[in-house]
């Protein structure tokens, strides 16, 4: 492509901008950094993986995106989203941003949906509320969400209590809810991880499905590799509050540039790996209240040098991909 | 080959009273299950919720009464009704099950966790003691460090370590692994599945390994036992049973797994739906509902366990693959011979 034509194509807009965001707790044990320094860009229509062991800082890094962050954190940094900053907003903003503009689904649909109410009452509530239609109105929408979600025979769900329902069904009726105002960006938080092999299959093929037919983001946490290959275009690994490597997602599994990704995918069970000992990442996560000084994974890596105990690596980047790593500095320089 | 376990057309049926006004019904959690362990095998156990997986563990840790079959355990029948008879498999079948935390006593440091079983076995204190640092030892906890430990002051795997520990203490013939490491981070399993392997090899041990997770029971597992809502839908060796499954159940649960390779990532679900509910299932067989090859036999007789004819080794309950069944992918007894 010449640079003229380059130059007519638009510059990819960007719908969420997120800079050196952070969540603190402060207790009297202490102050647990749970999420330093996370920055990233997201384009409209994007998927981002956030992928992370438990205690990693996933799931808080996703709720500090919508701030729904228990009382006692401490949110620093910026999120703007369509050149509001979410992490300063009022309430009253907030609330017509969350549902409309960002929704999120999370890993268990029945602690997410009310066991009092119909599946169709609680979709209608939200479009009411956001929409102002009628009743009647906010019904016909949920019947043609409920079908856009793939439940078989909506009409009779609507009535449906959460707990008559399957899991896989639940995890549909929860995305509907989330989709209920056409969101730009779609917050998922583990949503097939408590799901059945057969079933997280077809949810995630439905995400993708659904995100393809709405052009709408998605930043979806998750603990398995496996989620990210089937959906992802980007993957961000977190360790200990921190993104320690971005790349998009066929570089992440092609080539892993950070010690830790690497040892992830050592440590993954793969259809190659019967007949061989797996190689673990030994010890285990730090405790986020007592950060090491350098770099929090020092301690277990493999391929430690003398920087690493003292100092903690900033981000280097090369190419599209970004790896927080003074080995993976130190070489691509030389 | 050694059997050490054996199951018989095991049954277990649970009464579901739906509350004022719900549906009452019967579960079968487990029906018709029979299979046999033989002595360092690993016999993986896989299926989705409601499959019957736990209620199995439960009825061969004689947890739970069987209403129908027999356990066999080193080659005699186990009498779950007689407490003599269940101290006796307590001592031969342990198991670990998927919660690390909730297993242990809370108020037990991990030592005494550990020397517990084998003091209620009648070992004095002491040697109940000496051996319990020693099975430590062995989990890779080192006894100085870990010993006087409580619960929550050691990490997921090492709990799990722990309750790996006081199982083998007690020198169990079969060890029952429930979801042993499923909750556990993947570093973190990767160390507990070396660990597992390496205690197979040097104690010669045997295990049941129940999980829901296909890749890591292809790992660890030669033998696997796949079940759906509490019936086994087929038997065989690991590497057959992934390479070239059966039965149309066990087709969809392996391809149902994620890719590993974004550029070729799943175009379409292998099943559509859930498992349906267990209370009071389907007729026929009860993969029925889902299978994208029933035929009316199907939904009308249930298919018995059968070996298949190019390998007697390999066992499915599938019309389609027993002879003379009705089915039309089902081979004729005399098929040559017809025009």
């Amino acid at each position: 492509m010449s640079a003229m034509a380059s130059a007519l194509v638009p510059e990819p807009r960007t719908l969420l901008d997120v800079r050196r965001l952070a969540v603190r707790f402060r207790s009297r044990d202490g102050v647990v950094a749970a999420v330093q320094e996370v920055s990233f860009t997201l384009s409209p229509g994007a998927t981002l993986s956030i992928l992370g062991e438990s205690g990693s800082g996933k799931t808080m890094t996703l709720r500090a995106l919508m701030r729904l962050l228990p009382p006692n954190a401490e949110l620093s940094g910026q999120v703007i989203f369509e050149n509001s900053d979410i992490a300063t907003l009022d309430e009253a903003t907030l609330r017509a941003i969350r549902g409309p503009k960002i929704a999120m689904i999370f890993q268990d649909p029945m602690a997410a949906l009310d066991p009092v109410y119909t599946i169709g009452s609680q979709i209608s509530e939200v479009i009411i509320a956001h929409e102002g239609v009628s009743r009647a109105a906010a019904r016909v929408r949920a019947k043609e969400l409920l079908d856009i979600v793939q439940i078989p025979s909506a009409q009779r769900r609507l009535d449906a209590y959460p707990h008559e329902l399957s899991g896989g069904l639940r995890q549909r009726a929860m995305i509907a809810l989330a989709l209920s105002c056409r969101p730009k960006l779609l917050l998922a938080d583990e949503p097939t991880t408590a799901l059945d092999a057969t079933v997280q299959i077809q949810v995630l093929l439905l995400i993708r499905e659904l995100q393809r037919a709405l052009g709408m983001a998605v930043i979806l946490v998750t603990h398995d590799m496996g989620v990210a290959c089937e959906i992802a275009d980007d993957v961000a690994v977190m360790y200990a509050g921190r993104f320690v490597e971005m790349a998009s997602i066929a570089d992440m599994v092609a080539s892993p540039q950070h010690p830790y990704t690497q040892g992830l995918r050592a440590s993954t069970v793969q259809a190659a790996s019967r007949g061989t000992p797996l190689r673990p990442i030994l010890g285990a996560p730090p405790d986020l209240s007592q950060l090491p000084s350098g770099c929090a994974f020092a301690p277990r890596c493999d391929q430690r040098l003398e920087i690493c105990d003292a100092i903690v690596p900033t981000v280097t980047e090369a190419g599209a991909r970004r790896v927080r790593c003074h080995l993976f500095a130190a070489q691509t320089r030389s | 080959m050694t059997q050490v376990l054996a199951v018989e057309r095991l049954g277990k049926d649970f009464k579901v009273s739906g509350g004022l006004l719900g549906p009452k019904g019967l579960v079968q959690a487990v029906d018709d299950c029979s299979f046999a362990v033989a002595k360092n095998e690993v016999l993986g156990l896989v299926g989705e919720s409601g499959s019957g997986k736990s209620t199995l563990a439960r009825l061969l840790m004689c947890l739970i009464r069987p209403d129908r079959g027999r356990i066999v355990l080193e080659n005699a029948a186990v009498d779950a009704r007689s407490a003599d008879e269940r101290r006796r498999v307590l001592s031969r079948v342990q198991m670990v099950f998927q919660d690390s935390y909730a297993s242990l006593n809370p108020r037990h440091t991990a030592a005494a966790e550990v020397a517990f079983g084998l003091a209620a076995r009648g070992e004095p204190r002491r040697a109940a003691e000496r051996q319990a640092c020693e099975a430590l030892a062995l989990v890779g906890l080192t006894p100085n460090l870990f010993a006087e430990r409580y619960p929550h002051e050691l990490s997921g795997g090492q709990r799990q370590r722990v309750n790996i520990a006081r199982a083998i203490a007690l020198s169990p013939k079969i060890l029952i692994l429930d979801e042993a490491v499923s909750a556990l981070d993947k570093s973190v399993q990767a160390q507990v599945l070396n660990l597992l392997g390496d205690l197979k090899r040097t104690l010669g041990l045997t295990y049941l390994f129940i999980s829901h997770d296909l890749e890591v029971v292809r790992y660890v597992s030669d033998r696997i036992v796949v079940m759906y809502l509490g019936k086994v839908m087929e038997i065989g060796s690991v590497d057959v049973v992934y390479d070239a499954p059966a039965h149309p159940y066990t087709k969809a649960l392996i391809s149902s797994r994620l890719t590993t390779d974004p550029k070729r990532r799943t175009s379409a679900a292998p099943v559509t739906g859930d498992p349906p509910s267990p209370i009071n299932p389907p007729p026929g067989c009860r993969f029925s509902s889902r299978c994208p090859i029933a035929e009316p036999i199907c939904r009308a007789r249930e298919p018995k366990l059968s070996s298949l004819r190019r390998d007697p080794h390999h066992l499915t309950a599938c019309h389609a693959h027993i002879t003379d069944s009705g089915h039309s992918l089902a081979s004729a007894r005399k098929s040559e011979g017809n025009p």
